[in-house]
């Protein structure tokens, strides 16, 4: 065992690219078992499609993940945020995910959106922040902004944030992906009915 | 046992022969979390879970009670699988309860001839009440597999699940090939990269700690008798 270690320890350190889909190249990986339950912080997944590889449980934290396509079993399960945070926000884990990483605008800013009307507490801010720094979408971040500035507030009570929100929520207009921003939003709220009923 | 990793599971089995015209199994095993430096990488490695299994081949055992099991738990929940035909008439659904009783050591041992259901409910009420490694046991008339899993407020095992313990008794009146493996699964490992000087060399090191955990994980054979 040792003797391939050491191969294998001397392919990785001369490899250039630390590209997350450079770096396993030196090894027979099985996509979508090898990679469930790792560390792999502070990984970079920049443009890449990594939706072969199944990230459930893994540690994703500080990870570059602008414009990476992962699946949909890694949104759900993966750890992308600090993980006491996440822990916090366990039931919404989904929306978490789905508002950083969905691959179409409208449907991270409809995550975005119920999370927040979900659970309007400043401990969304890191996500928040997340998409005003980096979403590649004006709309997303410009959304997030207004939502991040509407938490803020002192004047109002978590149930009037919520409202608040689900009304700059349902103001949105993207003349091209309109109907698919509210089916997004429809979808979300029968899945958090309990929670989100004013959309 | 395994020589990069004399610390993550250092384990000791031996068949000795008992005063009834039995051989018994005896094992010792320490867990704990192991380090491991390769090159430029250096990999902290601990488990969760460990399984060890007694496999008995060639023999017709004519469900006689030649064979009996003994856990030395500190709690236990035992599932009892069919392995084979001959043993289906144990079916899944033929559930008895359970005897704990005081052991010598520490802890609770369980009786290995009633046959168990497992239950998440059950599991979940014996692991909050013990801080201690958790048993889970399978079997059958030719084999037995104990699984001890970390303590529900632990992040792995760290101390002895066995400690010069009795885990079988095997009556000498049937010849048979004994074989007695420790199995590490894929999932009951985790490694993490413990040091690195930048994010571009924690990134190969993660990679690395992966490489070592699928290595890693296997069936490590430590006693193999032909009786």
């Amino acid at each position: 065992m040792m003797d391939d270690l050491g191969s294998v320890a001397e392919k990785i350190a001369s490899i250039k690219s630390t590209k997350f889909l450079n770096l396993i190249k030196v090894y027979e990986f099985d996509p979508e078992t090898d990679f469930v339950d790792v560390d792999l912080r502070n990984s970079d997944f920049s443009y890449q499609d990594v939706s072969k590889f199944n990230f459930s449980g893994s540690l994703l934290t500080g990870s570059n993940t602008k414009g990476a396509k992962f699946s949909e079993q890694s949104l759900t399960y993966a750890i992308f945020f600090d993980p006491k945070l996440m822990e916090q926000l366990k039931p919404y884990r989904y929306l978490i995910n789905r508002s950083v990483f969905s691959r179409r605008y409208y449907e991270r800013i409809a995550n975005f959106a119920t999370l927040a009307i979900c659970n309007p507490k400043s401990n969304i801010f890191p996500i928040g922040e997340e998409i005003v720094a980096n979403d590649i979408s004006k709309y997303a971040s410009h959304f997030a902004y207004n939502v991040l500035h509407i938490i803020e507030s002192n004047e109002m009570s978590e149930n009037t944030k919520s409202l608040e929100i689900a009304r700059i929520a349902r103001k949105q207009t993207y003349p091209l992906d309109r109907q698919k921003y509210y089916r997004e939003l429809e979808k979300l709220q029968k899945m958090y009915s309990k929670t989100v009923s004013f959309i | 046992m395994i020589s990069e990793f004399p610390n993550l599971v250092n384990a000791k089995f031996d068949l000795r022969a008992g005063n009834d015209a039995n051989r018994n199994l005896f094992g010792w095993c320490n867990c704990s979390e192991d380090e491991f430096r390769l090159g430029p990488f250096s990999v902290r490695v601990f488990i969760r879970y460990v399984d060890i299994e007694l496999s008995l081949e060639g023999c017709v055992t004519n469900y006689d009670s030649w064979f009996a099991a003994d856990m030395r738990p500190t709690s236990a929940q035992i599932t009892f699988e069919s392995e084979n035909e001959t043993t289906d008439r144990k079916s899944k659904k033929d559930n008895a309860e359970g005897s704990l009783s005081s052991d010598n050591s520490s802890g609770i041992a369980i009786g290995f001839e009633q046959q168990y259901e497992k239950s998440i409910k059950n599991y979940q009420k014996f692991s909050l009440e013990n801080r201690v490694n958790f048993v889970v046991a399978s079997g059958s008339e030719t084999h037995a597999r104990w699984r001890f899993i970390k303590a529900q407020n632990e992040t792995h095992i760290d101390g002895f699940v066995l400690k010069n313990t009795k885990l079988a008794s095997i009556s000498n009146s049937k010849k048979c090939k004994i074989e007695v493996y420790v199995k590490i699964p894929k999932f009951g490992i985790f490694t993490s990269p413990s040091r690195f000087n930048s994010i571009r060399e924690q990134r190969k090191c993660n990679i690395f700690a992966i490489i070592v955990r699928k290595k890693l994980s296997g069936k490590y054979k430590v006693i193999s008798d032909d009786g």
